[in-house]
């Protein structure tokens, strides 16, 4: 009789003893699972592909640049409506780009022989530029360029004059400051004799759904080779 | 009697822990989509870099593209390819969970032609 009293009060204590296993279980896999880091893949997962889409962007600069083959009117042009269509494109996705590019091109160059830079400044940084200075090494003192304002989605041309008799890298300087922001930049104007060259100077930021990126990057291109 | 007590302790202990636990946990995110965005894109790119996506572009080809990107997709996933300008009308999918990922295109060789590669993802029924 005492046996079977036994019997039943472990049959009713099994339930705890399986309850309190059970729960010491729910508790490991809930420390196992920790929503902060899950959420973090996410936001690293989401960043990852804001980063594709800005180098997918970055890239395709390149490219406008080789659809002008062979006229360094068409590179500038071409990458001059690649800037506003990019604009446009992540507008209509509610994002924004921030572009500001220099492109600097010249004819064949001969020794001796004053050979003209054409330079061209874009701005599509969503905001005036308040002051540009361009300053290239052609002559000692360098020679200046210097524009006051450039309205936004505006270009600015000029050109600087060189004579080498051999081939010699040349530097071109850029500063320019917006009532937010302000950048100095230098890029290398590569002068070889009897070629013919396009700089591009491209420094474009994407504000991304979770995150910003911005590059700055310079592509050189040779349009005649002797 | 005393066995029934015990056993509606142990389902009072469990389902306390269950609430004390999971009520604040939220919804998990939906890491499926994201890794659809990401195979897409990837599947773009390599499109791109080896399969010819410029040249179908250019032409307007969605049909060939979509052929070619038959063995990059999800097995989970139903897609469709729109080419576009500026800004893509949205496809008619009836679904609620629908993704896309968006590939930009200067041109093809010496023909400077912006467009956009949207592909739509969503699961198959």
């Amino acid at each position: 009789m005492k046996n079977n009293i036994e019997k039943v009060k472990m049959k009713g204590q099994i339930f705890l003893i399986i309850a309190i296993l059970f729960i010491l279980f729910v508790v490991m896999l809930r420390n196992g699972l920790s929503l902060a880091e899950i959420l973090e893949n996410q936001r690293a997962l989401e960043e990852n592909l804001d980063m594709l889409e800005f180098d997918n962007i970055r890239l395709e600069f390149i490219d406008a640049i080789s659809t002008g083959f062979n006229s360094s009117i068409n590179m500038t042009n071409n990458t001059v409506n690649f800037t506003r269509y990019v604009q446009l494109v992540e507008q209509s996705k509610g994002l924004n780009t921030k572009t500001f590019s220099l492109q600097a091109s010249f004819g064949n160059v001969s020794p001796s022989t004053d050979t003209t830079l054409s330079i061209t400044a874009f701005n599509l940084l969503g905001e005036e530029i308040s002051f540009l200075n361009l300053t290239f090494t052609n002559t000692t003192p360098a020679t200046q360029k210097t524009f006051s304002t450039i309205p936004d989605n505006v270009t600015r041309e000029t050109f600087f004059n060189f004579n080498t008799g051999s081939a010699i890298n040349y530097t071109l300087y850029i500063f320019w400051n917006t009532t937010t922001r302000n950048s100095s930049e230098t890029i290398t104007i590569p002068a070889d004799l009897t070629q013919s060259k396009y700089v591009g100077f491209f420094d474009t930021e994407l504000d991304g759904k979770r995150s910003n990126h911005r590059d700055k990057f310079t592509e050189t291109v040779t349009i005649n080779k002797p | 009697m005393l066995r029934t007590l015990e056993a509606v302790i142990a389902i009072l202990m469990i389902s306390t822990i269950f609430i004390i636990f999971y009520q604040t946990i939220g919804i998990l995110p939906d890491f499926e989509t994201i890794n659809w965005k990401i195979i897409g894109y990837n599947g773009l790119k390599t499109l791109d870099r080896t399969l010819g996506l410029r040249q179908e572009v250019l032409t307007g080809n969605t049909t060939a593209i979509e052929a070619k990107l038959s063995g990059i997709m999800p097995p989970a996933a139903n897609y469709t390819v729109r080419i576009c300008g500026v800004s893509c009308s949205s496809p008619s999918i009836s679904s609620s969970k629908i993704v896309s990922v968006s590939y930009i295109v200067a041109g093809y060789r010496d023909a400077y032609a912006p467009r956009q590669v949207v592909l739509y993802l969503w699961p198959k029924s």
